[in-house]
């Protein structure tokens, strides 16, 4: 295995909306295909989907696959709201990383 | 302690609650709001408590609580009138409450006299005048309302609810169909997520999860087949009834107890419900009501455990990362990876240990409201009292010191903030003063704040009395800030001081030392004319605190880093010397006092020279910045905090000590007081000054 590369930072939409999805979804397939791990900015997600969440939790599995980590950096009281009602808190917590 | 003991103790901490809704359901009268929801509730209150004091057989609680709950009675149906002697009524007969339950739980006696006035005054307001005293009547159940205590029993269902591929390109968020659902009762969610595919394939408009909801509701099953037809073919939801309506809960005096859930400030707090205006909205019903949480009663013995418990599982989470320092990050992703999860877990326990133990400060704010009526009274004056804030959570053990400091607060804010009615009328200003007490959660801390709309410190006579006491030199220049904070200098608490009923400072020490000793602060601002503003600055948890380490010859100091403004190794032109024992920092343009710690506690073996040293500048709240002098910076880290007083004694300049991760002891600087202290020192050895810290 060579050098590990830098962890990339995306920021999440404020809104989980499809056509943001959309955007997301092929940000972190450039990010997956670089074999880079990706920080999610979650500050500023105000109106969180289960779309969204559906969208993070997938790419969490398919960077695991390749031994890369997807995580949420500061998640918002709404987002961390939604995966609680959605029940997934529990995927929550393994997906929330140290405040950078 | 035998079992009636036990449910005895339970429903006394269940009365500390009552009287405590009981008092803010009588402020609320005093409002101009419609007082249904508040006399409803005040009722209900008070029923609560003569139930249980006729189940113990507290027969003089009982009594009371009887005639009390039936002149509400009246109140509620319009043959009494809610006027100014009622609100007096009430106000006592609640005191009066409190004093029972007192006198029933601590044996502490209620004043005779005073018991009296307040039950032969409820008695002929409710017209009891012509019933036997030790008639007690019980009014139905469904007439006294008694919302709080009547169970509605349940159905269990099971609800399978599967989006179909359009549901979501429709404009329905199947989160918001989980919320709907959740909104009839309580809910406990299981998630399929085994057509989740690979990020590749995922469709994100198309939902792969499907839930399983078991729902015990009082709602009945035509609500959530009301959900299940709106969403027509767009998604699959199977109603399966699991259980039957369940029988009532226990009834007071058990160890499990339903009550509304407070807003909890320390904790992920839920979302708000789905606006109204989102597209989705409209096929889903509004909540029916609000569900209540259930909670359960715990020893507060309990509680501390698990929170030593959790110190100690911070302590040794920073030994363990201390001693991953020095490993290979590239050799050791695995290692890494593990201990941040580690440590976001141990964050996530300690966040909940802390809100575990929080309590909304409504429990304090509450009790205020009689005392300035009562101050009213005394002074003549009119003040409104302005509450914000009051659902703020903070740590039990704060809650439970707050009350004296802030009853010393709100005294002097009445009697020498605010001015007299004739006095507001010819400056211009409304004739009923202002206090507003408001409270919010920032980061860490909880920020409480004493508003008044007074004169404010009356600067000329505070400094000369100061001067007089000799706490000041006559000579002294001191600034606005430094004049305003005389009054938290001890000494300066006196009956004379300012005004012939009490100080200005009265108390004012004995609250900066109340707030000190639960590690917190205090400021005040005060504008002439406009008024005075005291803050308290308080930490949400007591025993955890995010702390920087620094090193001073070999001992170690900790500074709390919510005081922290900046570090610093400043260059040799940053230093100005007024005189060789008084190095000033040129800071931002600012003078700061530089504060070397190890001549302040006598370390050998530490730099001398600030330009080899670090300095740490710091502003204590209300208190004077500081540069303090290290000789070098280990790292910020959170630490459990150990009293020093209950081990040791107390010391000026420090407020606690800890167990650093590597296991050596290290003490917590306390900015506020190590001003104060150096303050002292620099009057006695050279040029006399005073400190505002």
């Amino acid at each position: 295995m060579g050098e590990p590369s830098a962890v990339g930072r995306l920021e999440l939409p404020g809104t989980g909306d499809l056509v943001a999805m959309r955007d997301l979804k092929a940000a972190l397939l450039e990010r997956l295909e670089g074999g880079q791990s990706v920080h999610l900015d979650a500050t500023h997600v105000a109106e969180p989907s289960a779309a969204l969440i559906q969208l993070i939790e997938a790419a969490a599995t398919s960077f695991a696959a390749r031994d890369l980590t997807v995580s949420l950096v500061s998640p918002s009281d709404a987002l961390c709201a939604a995966y609680e009602d959605l029940g997934l808190f529990g995927a929550l917590m393994t997906r929330i990383a140290v405040d950078l | 302690m035998s079992e009636e003991e036990d449910l005895k103790r339970i429903f006394f901490l269940e009365c500390e609650e009552l009287i405590g809704n009981a008092e803010q359901s009588v402020e609320a009268l005093r409002g101009d709001g419609v007082p249904t929801e508040a006399i409803n509730a005040l009722f209900r209150a008070v029923h609560s408590v003569k139930g249980g004091a006729g189940a113990f057989g507290i027969e003089g609680l009982a009594k009371f609580a009887h005639a009390f709950e039936s002149f509400m009675d009246r109140l509620r149906k319009g043959r009494a009138e809610l006027d100014q002697a009622a609100l007096d009524l009430l106000f006592d007969g609640v005191d009066v409450l409190r004093m029972l339950v007192e006198e029933a739980r601590d044996g502490i006696r209620a004043p005779q006299a005073r018991y009296e006035a307040a039950l032969s005054g409820l008695r002929e307001a409710a017209g009891l005048e012509d019933e036997p005293e030790g008639e007690q009547e019980t009014l139905p159940v469904a007439e006294a309302e008694t919302g709080t205590e009547l169970k509605v029993p349940t159905t269990q269902y099971r609800i399978r609810f599967a989006p179909g591929p359009r549901l979501m390109t429709a404009g329905v968020d199947p989160l918001r169909i989980l919320r709907a659902i959740k909104a009839l009762g309580d809910v406990s969610i299981e998630v399929d997520d085994a057509k989740l595919p690979a990020l590749v394939e995922l469709d994100p408009s198309v939902c792969f999860y499907a839930w399983t909801i078991t729902l015990d509701s009082a709602a009945p099953r035509a609500d959530i087949e009301e959900i299940s037809e709106m969403l027509d073919d767009l998604a699959e939801i199977e109603i399966e009834v699991t259980c039957e309506p369940q029988p009532e809960p226990p009834p007071i005096g058990t160890s499990l107890a339903v009550t509304e859930a407070p807003k909890t400030a320390a904790t992920k707090p839920n979302p708000a419900a789905p606006p109204a205006t989102a597209p989705a909205a409209s096929a889903v019903p509004p909540p029916r009501r609000d569900k209540p949480v259930p909670t359960v009663r715990v020893d507060v013995p309990k509680l501390e455990r698990l929170g030593n418990m959790v110190g100690e599982l911070i302590i040794t989470q920073a030994f363990l990362a201390r001693q991953a320092a020095s490993l290979d990050a590239d050799e050791h992703r695995s290692l890494f990876r593990a201990l941040d999860e580690m440590s976001q877990h141990i964050r996530d326990l300690a966040d909940a240990a802390t809100s575990i133990r929080a309590q909304p400060l409504k429990v304090v704010f509450s009790r205020f409201g009689a005392q300035i009526r009562d101050l009213e009274k005394a002074t003549g004056k009119r003040i409104r009292l302005e509450v914000r804030g009051d659902s703020t959570e903070i740590d039990k053990t704060v809650v439970d010191r707050l009350s004296e400091p802030l009853t010393h607060m709100i005294r002097n804010s009445i009697d020498h903030g605010i001015e007299p009615t004739d006095v507001r009328i010819a400056a211009g200003k409304d004739p009923v003063g202002l206090l507003r007490l408001s409270a919010e959660q920032r980061g860490a801390q909880v920020v409480i704040e004493l508003a008044d709309d007074g004169g404010g410190v009356d600067r000329e006579r505070v400094l000369r009395k100061a001067i007089e006491k000799g706490l000041v030199p006559a000579d002294a220049a001191l600034t606005d800030e430094e004049i305003d904070n005389i009054i938290f200098l001890p000494g300066f608490s006196t009956a004379d001081s300012v005004t012939s009923i009490s100080g200005r400072g009265v108390g004012m020490d004995a609250v900066r030392e109340t707030i000190t000793e639960m590690g917190g602060q205090v400021g005040l601002v005060s504008r002439p004319g406009q008024g005075t503003t005291f803050s308290l600055y308080l930490p949400l948890s007591l025993a955890i605190l995010d702390a920087m380490v620094t090193v001073v010859g070999r001992q170690f100091y900790l500074i709390p880093t919510g005081v922290i403004v900046e570090s610093l190794r400043p260059p040799a032109s940053a230093i100005v010397r007024m005189d060789e024992a008084s190095p000033m920092l040129s800071w931002r343009g600012q003078m700061v006092r530089i504060l070397p710690l190890a001549k302040e506690f006598a370390i050998d073996g530490a730099v001398e020279d600030p330009t080899l040293s670090i300095l740490v500048v710091v502003r204590p709240a209300g208190g004077e910045m500081l540069a303090i002098q290290v000789d070098d910076l280990i790292g910020q880290e959170p630490v459990v905090v150990k009293s020093l007083e209950k081990n040791f004694r107390k010391v000026p300049g420090l407020s606690a000590a800890t167990i650093l991760g590597d296991g050596r002891p290290a003490l917590i600087l306390d900015p506020p007081t190590l001003g104060s202290s150096f303050g002292r020192r620099r009057k006695q050895e050279t040029t006399p000054m005073l400190a505002a810290g």
